[in-house]
C-alpha cells in the first residue's frame, strides 16, 4: 500500500539485496491501529520522504523501525545499522556538544578521532559552539549538534529521521541535504519524514500515510 | 569494552556538573545516622549494639535515593533511544549506570563510613568487617535500584514505587549485610560469601531486567 | 494445551464450563471442611479452640504463595512466549494472591496474640509472608502504575520474574534471620503438628481454598477480558462493523 510518486527519474538500486523491507507491518497506540498492514521496500541507495498529516503515524513508524515500538503484527528486517534522529535531540544538556557527539561516537564503535569530530560539527557550521554545555545553547544550534552525528555515520547505514529540517535556518537546510545526497549516492539508505520539501534536489520515493491507513493502493 | 566506558565516562562527565548533588545525598547519609543517637538517648549500651544496622539503613537510603532518576533524564533527552541501537545495548549500558553510580553514591559512602564509624562508637577494630561488607553490600544495593529504576521508568509516583519494589528485595543485602558486618572471627565469614552470591545473582539478571523493561519504551511525550 | 488457550474467547467458554463444577466443588468441600475444623475435630491440648484458625491460615498461606508463583509463571508466559493471556492471568491474580496474603497475616496475628502473647512477633514465616505481602502490592502498584494501562504490563511480568528469583533468597535469608536471632522459647513457628483428625478437615479446606480461587480469578478474567473488548469496540473508527 505504498504510493510511489517519482520527482526525479530514479537511477538503477545499488546493491540490488541490501534493503529495507517492510512486511504487513501494523502498530497499535493505545486502542488505534495507527500502522496498518503497510508493507514497503526501501532499496540500497534510495531517499523515502514520509509524508502524511499530523497524527497519521510518521513519528510512529520511524520508532518502529528504530525498534523503540513494539510492532503489533507483521515484521521489518533492516540489513544494515540504524542511525536514528527523532524529535530530542539525543543530548545531554549538562556537557557540551563535543562531548555528546564523541560519547555517541563511541557507543556506535564508530573510531572517531578529533579531527573527524570537527568535521562533521564543521559541516553543520556547529564547530563554533561545540564546546558550550547544551544546555546554553538555542533549539536551533541542539538540532545541528543532533544532526552532526550524520557526518560520522556508516556509508551502509539506514537514516530514520524525524521532520530533521524542522527549526533549520537555510544554511543549515543546505546541508541537511547535501548530507542526505551523499550518503544516498553512497549505498546508503534515508526514510524521513517531513512537512514541506526536503531534499529535493535528490531523488526520492514517497511514502505517504494517511490517518488510520497507510497510504492509498497503487 | 570502549562503549562500556564511554558511557561511565559521559554520566561522570554529567554528574560532575551536578556535583552539590553529592553532597546532598552525603549530607542525608550523615542526618539520618544522627538521627538514632538523639531519639534514643545518650544510652551507650544500646548505641553501641544498634551502630552497624544503623550505619546499614543509612547505606541503604542513601543509595537508593535518587534511583528513580536514573534513566528518566536520558529518556527525556533522546539518549536512552541512541543507546538502543548502538554497539552498547541496553543491557551494558544498565551495568554502566550501576558503575557510575556507585562511582558517585557508593564509594563516598564507603569514605564517610569511618567517620561515622566514630560517631557511632564502633569499635575501629571492626572497621575492616563493616567495610568490606559494605563495599559488597553497596554494589548489590546499586544494582538492585538498577532493576527498579528500569522496571519503574516512565510510572506516575515512580519514587514512591521504586521504593515499594526493591525494599522487600534489599531484605536479604540487609540481612546478611549486617550479620557480615558483626563478625568477630575475620572479614570473610559465610554471610559475606552469601551476600557475595545475591550481588552475583544481581550481576547476572540486573542487565537482563534493565534490557527488556527499557527495550520498547517510549519517551515521555509518549512519542 | 497453550496454544488451544491462548484465543481469549476459546478460554472463557471453557472456563465458564467449568465454573459450576468448581463452585459446586468449594461449597461441598468448604462447608464440610468447616463445620469439621469448627466443630467436629478435636481442640488442641495445648492450645484449645484457637488451633482451629488453622484451617484458614494454613490454606490461606498456601494460596498465597500459590497465587505468586501463577504471576512468576505468567511472567515467564508473557516475556518469554507473549502468550496473550498471560498478562490478563497475572492481574487478575495478583488482588487475590495479596488478599490471601494479608488474610494469613491477620489470622497469625489473631492466632499469635492468645499463643505467644504478642500481635505481631518477627518469627520467620510471618516475616516472609509479610515481605511476600510487600511484593504482591509493589505488583500491583507496577501494573497499574503508568498513565496508559498497557505499559504497565511487560515491568510487571519482569517483575514477576525477579520474584521468582529472590523471594526465595529472601525466605532463605529471612528464615537464617530468625533461627539466629531467635531466642530459645515455645515459638514454633510451624504450629502443631498435625493430627490425624484434624488432617481431613485440613485437606477439605486446602481443596475448596484452591477452587475458591481459581473461581475468583475465572472471573476477574471475565472481566478483565469484557473490559479490553469493550474498549476496543468503542475505539473501532466509524463505518466499520
Amino acid at each position: 500500500m505504498a504510493h510511489d510518486q517519482q520527482q526525479n527519474p530514479l537511477p538503477a538500486p545499488a546493491a540490488a539485496t541490501v534493503a529495507l523491507k517492510i512486511d504487513q507491518l501494523c502498530v497499535l497506540r493505545g486502542p488505534v491501529l495507527v500502522i496498518d498492514h503497510l508493507s514497503f521496500t526501501l532499496d540500497a541507495g534510495r531517499f523515502c520522504c514520509l509524508t502524511g498529516p499530523n497524527g497519521a503515524g510518521k513519528s510512529t513508524l520511524l520508532r518502529t523501525l528504530a525498534g523503540r515500538l513494539p510492532a503489533t503484527s507483521g515484521a521489518f528486517t533492516c540489513p544494515v545499522g540504524r542511525i536514528y534522529v527523532g524529535h530530542a535531540d539525543g543530548l545531554s544538556p549538562a556537557i557540551s556538544g563535543r562531548h555528546n557527539l564523541a560519547s555517541w561516537a563511541a557507543l556506535y564503535a564508530i573510531d572517531a578521532k578529533p579531527d573527524t569530530i570537527d568535521h562533521a560539527l564543521d559541516a553543520f557550521d556547529a564547530g563554533s559552539f561545540a564546546d558550550r554545555p547544551v544546555h546554553l545553547l538555542s533549539r536551533g544550534q541542539r538540532r545541528r549538534l543532533a544532526l552532526a552525528r550524520l557526518g560520522l555515520a556508516p556509508p551502509n547505514s539506514l537514516w530514520l529521521l524525524d521532520e530533521p529540517n524542522a527549526g533549520l535556518d537555510h544554511a543549515a537546510d543546505t546541508h541537511l541535504d547535501a548530507m542526505i545526497a551523499a550518503h544516498v549516492s553512497a549505498g546508503g539508505m534515508v526514510m524521513a519524514a517531513t512537512h514541506g520539501p526536503l531534499a529535493a534536489s535528490v531523488p526520492q520515493v514517497r511514502l505517504e500515510l494517511a490517518g488510520n491507513k497507510a497510504g492509498a493502493s497503487r | 569494552m570502549i562503549p562500556f566506558f564511554a558511557q561511565i565516562r559521559r554520566d561522570l562527565a554529567i554528574a560532575w556538573q551536578h556535583r552539590q548533588d553529592l553532597a546532598v545525598m552525603l549530607v542525608f547519609f550523615v542526618i539520618i545516622i544522627a538521627l538514632f543517637p538523639l531519639a534514643i538517648g545518650p544510652r551507650q549500651a544500646v548505641l553501641t549494639e544498634l551502630g552497624v544496622p544503623i550505619i546499614w539503613i543509612a547505606a541503604l537510603l542513601a543509595i537508593l535515593a535518587g534511583f528513580d532518576r536514573l534513566f528518566a533524564q536520558d529518556v527525556r533527552d533522546g539518549w536512552l533511544d541512541q543507546v538502543s541501537l548502538s554497539q552498547l545495548g541496553l543491557g551494558w549500558y544498565a551495568l554502566a549506570k550501576a558503575v557510575s553510580h556507585w562511582l558517585t553514591a557508593g564509594l563516598p559512602l564507603l569514605v564517610m563510613t569511618p567517620i561515622m564509624a566514630a560517631l557511632l562508637d564502633i569499635p575501629m577494630a571492626q572497621l575492616p568487617v563493616l567495610i568490606t561488607a559494605l563495599l559488597v553490600g553497596s554494589l548489590a544495593l546499586t544494582l538492585l535500584g538498577v532493576i527498579g529504576a528500569a522496571l519503574a521508568e516512565g510510572a506516575r509516583h515512580a519514587g514512591a514505587l521504586l521504593a515499594l519494589l526493591v525494599l522487600p528485595l534489599a531484605v536479604p543485602i540487609l540481612i546478611f549485610g549486617a550479620l557480615a558486618s558483626n563478625h568477630d572471627s575475620g572479614i570473610v565469614s559465610p554471610h559475606l560469601m552469601l551476600l557475595g552470591a545475591v550481588l552475583a545473582v544481581l550481576l547476572a539478571i540486573a542487565p537482563l531486567v534493565a534490557a527488556s523493561a527499557l527495550g520498547t519504551g517510549e519517551t515521555e511525550t509518549g512519542l | 494445551m497453550f496454544d488451544y488457550l491462548a484465543n481469549p474467547s476459546r478460554f472463557m467458554r471453557l472456563a465458564n464450563r467449568v465454573l459450576p463444577a468448581l463452585v459446586l466443588l468449594a461449597v461441598t468441600t468448604g462447608a464440610i471442611g468447616l463445620y469439621q475444623g469448627l466443630v467436629t475435630s478435636p481442640p488442641d491440648y495445648q492450645q484449645g479452640d484457637t488451633v482451629r484458625i488453622i484451617y484458614i491460615h494454613v490454606p490461606a498461606a498456601w494460596l498465597a504463595l500459590f497465587g505468586y508463583v501463577g504471576l512468576g509463571i505468567c511472567g515467564i508466559f508473557y516475556i518469554v512466549w507473549r502468550h496473550p493471556l498471560a498478562d490478563v492471568a497475572a492481574r487478575a491474580i495478583a488482588p487475590v494472591g495479596a488478599v490471601f496474603a494479608l488474610l494469613t497475616l491477620i489470622t497469625g496475628s489473631l492466632w499469635g496474640k492468645p499463643m505467644w502473647g504478642a500481635w505481631w512477633v518477627w518469627d520467620a514465616r510471618l516475616t516472609s509472608m509479610l515481605i511476600l505481602f510487600f511484593f504482591y502490592l509493589g505488583y500491583i502498584a507496577l501494573a497499574n502504575g503508568f498513565d496508559r494501562p498497557e505499559r504497565g504490563s511487560r515491568p510487571a511480568a519482569l517483575l514477576a520474574l525477579v520474584g521468582l528469583i529472590n523471594v526465595p533468597i529472601v525466605k532463605f535469608s529471612v528464615d537464617w534471620w530468625n533461627t539466629l536471632h531467635q531466642p530459645a522459647s515455645l515459638l514454633r513457628s510451624g504450629g502443631p503438628a498435625v493430627d490425624p483428625t484434624m488432617l481431613t478437615p485440613l485437606v477439605l479446606m486446602l481443596i475448596a481454598a484452591h477452587a475458591y480461587f481459581a473461581i475468583i480469578v475465572i472471573y476477574r478474567m471475565r472481566a478483565l477480558l469484557g473490559e479490553r473488548r469493550l474498549t476496543a469496540l468503542l475505539l473501532r473508527p466509524r463505518g466499520e462493523a
